[in-house]
């Protein structure tokens, strides 16, 4: 059987091969150690979607902040634009109780519609939703708590002249959602903290 | 030709082999030391990089919570005598009967020192001075172990804190308020089962228990509140189901993080807890360690300004449960939790 010698081009050839394939396994190893996205609980990630002509379809973009898991999920949606302010409002609205989407599971309840939305002199938004808000929601406290800090960051995100929200229940105020969080406050007062993450116990 | 391609391989081999040290470099190790002498102790954290120069602390008498630049491998010495919590970047050390913290930076190699003045009843009759920990030698490492078991045989004996008499349960939900619904089971019944056990365990240590219902009715959080409030009692404990199937979640609020306008400042559903919220954590972490031991699953502590716990007027935790069918249908399990949180409560009390 003929074999390469060292002295041969031959020889050389799978030993460059073999040192390119180790550069790179090795290069993938230290990017993905060094460069490897950290733990955000509720620090927004811009999800990329597609905008199209937007210009041309006049088209606008809505910064939603989706509970996913343990953290917010900001995904920007791009609808068909609205002039009325209460038009918008009303699309984010409608368009956070969808839900994320793009195959990411949330604690978002279903079926919830949008009675109605009145603004007072105080800047405050009183947005009036459904029973299904309440009924629908199956979660625990922490997903409560995102749940409305996510609707919270969606409409300040989008709308300028709102100083604060209260939610309603069929044209009342609630308590509760999911009687973990409370409702008589505003939602700026009820869910400003900043969830930080979870401390995990080891038995070290 | 033949000799532009060994030039080349010559190069390229080069190149590699000096690269290889960067992405083998290691997550940074940070090592942790602690001395004692007299009524102080002294915790060193070391790193030969940048970790500790780059690393932000925050300290309280109830824990030091480290941040550092990035991942970490942790050093530590066995018998180190305060409970750890890493999770990414942190590092927390919680801490028990201290009464002042002071932090310092030194250089060469770079370290964070943290002197930490004992409380009388952590001193007791003086604690032995030992060398400092971390070292190799047997020597040394009796040493440790002396000062965490005198340490902890002391506190044992004379404990600081008044006895825990009156305890306050809140089975969640209730009524018309279902909380999270399977085929099989309502989280409102299986929250009053567990509350009751735990009421049991309680009574069976001498505790005075009120649970805030026996049935299922719906009573409002304000409500919850004023009557807990209304018994004095020495803690509160709220029992929630988690939605996670195997992750135990202990609540304590948070402290004035609430951006609560003056006027919300004079109703009673506000900040009454902010007084408590050390010992409100020492006995989430308490809870936290007997879960974990006795379940062996994830257990996790969370701080949300949620108003069952931000207004209560003594130390508040609120526990979820996982596997809610589970609890709700295996009375071992009840019987399991139950145990487990006053045996957790019982350590809290010997610290």
């Amino acid at each position: 059987m003929k074999t390469s010698k060292p002295g041969s081009p031959k020889f050389w050839i799978p030993v460059l091969l073999i040192f390119c394939i180790a550069g790179g396994a090795g290069g993938y190893f230290f990017l993905g150690r060094y460069f490897r996205p950290q733990k955000q609980p509720v620090t927004a990630t811009a999800v990329p979607v597609p905008t199209g002509n937007a210009q041309e379809e006049d088209l606008f973009n809505l910064r939603m902040f989706y509970p996913v898991g343990n953290r917010l999920e900001m995904i920007e949606k791009v609808l068909p634009r609205r002039t009325k302010k209460s038009a918008v409002i009303e699309a984010v609205i409608e368009e956070y109780f969808k839900g994320p989407g793009q195959g990411l599971t949330s604690c978002i309840p279903q079926n919830v519609k949008l009675l109605g939305l009145y603004k007072g002199a105080d800047q405050i938004l009183y947005v009036d939703l459904s029973d299904e808000v309440r009924r629908n929601f199956q979660g625990d406290a922490l997903q409560e708590y995102l749940l409305l800090r996510g609707l919270y960051e969606s409409l300040i995100s989008n709308l300028e002249d709102i100083s604060d929200i209260k939610i309603l229940v069929d044209g009342r105020e609630i308590e509760t959602l999911g009687g973990h969080v409370y409702l008589k406050y505003t939602l700026k007062t009820a869910v400003s903290y900043e969830y930080k993450g979870d401390e995990e116990i080891s038995l070290e | 030709m033949y000799s532009v391609m060994k030039k080349t391989a010559f190069i390229l081999i080069i190149v590699l082999f000096s690269a290889f040290p960067l992405f083998a470099g290691n997550i940074p190790d940070v090592s942790l030391r602690f001395s004692s002498q007299g009524d102080q102790v002294r915790i060193v954290l070391q790193s030969d990089d940048n970790s500790i120069n780059d690393a932000s602390a925050a300290t309280s008498t109830s824990g030091i919570r480290v941040t550092f630049p990035s991942e970490f491998e942790l050093r530590k010495p066995d018998n180190f005598i305060f409970g750890i919590v890493r999770q990414g970047r942190s590092l927390t050390i919680n801490l028990r009967d201290v009464t002042d913290v002071k932090a310092s930076r030194l250089t060469a190699p770079s370290r964070m020192v943290f002197d930490l003045t004992m409380g009388r009843t952590a001193i007791g009759g003086g604690v032995p001075q030992v060398s400092p920990s971390g070292g190799q030698g047997t020597a040394q490492q009796s040493g440790q172990r002396s000062l965490g078991d005198i340490l902890q045989r002391l506190l044992q004996k004379t404990p600081e804190k008044p006895p825990i008499k009156v305890i306050v349960i809140d089975p969640g939900h209730g009524g018309y308020d279902y909380g999270i619904v399977t085929q099989e089971s309502k989280e409102k019944d299986v929250d009053l089962t567990l509350a009751k056990s735990l009421g049991a365990a309680f009574s069976k240590q001498g505790a005075t228990v009120f649970l805030t219902r026996r049935s299922d009715q719906y009573d409002s959080i304000g409500k919850r509140v004023d009557l807990a409030n209304a018994k004095k009692p020495d803690l509160f404990i709220s029992i929630h189901a988690s939605s996670s199937t195997d992750r135990f979640a202990v609540y304590v609020s948070t402290v004035n993080e609430l951006n609560v306008d003056p006027v919300m400042k004079q109703y009673s559903m506000f900040s009454a807890q902010n007084s408590y919220f050390d010992n409100s954590r020492k006995i989430a972490l308490a809870i936290g360690e007997s879960l974990k031991k006795e379940f062996g699953n994830t257990v996790v502590i969370r701080e949300l300004p949620l108003p069952i716990l931000y207004s209560m007027d003594a130390p508040a935790v609120l526990i979820e449960y996982p596997s809610m069918d589970l609890f709700g249908r295996a009375q071992s399990m009840q019987s399991k939790f139950a145990s487990s949180v006053a045996e957790g409560i019982s350590s809290y009390e010997n610290q």
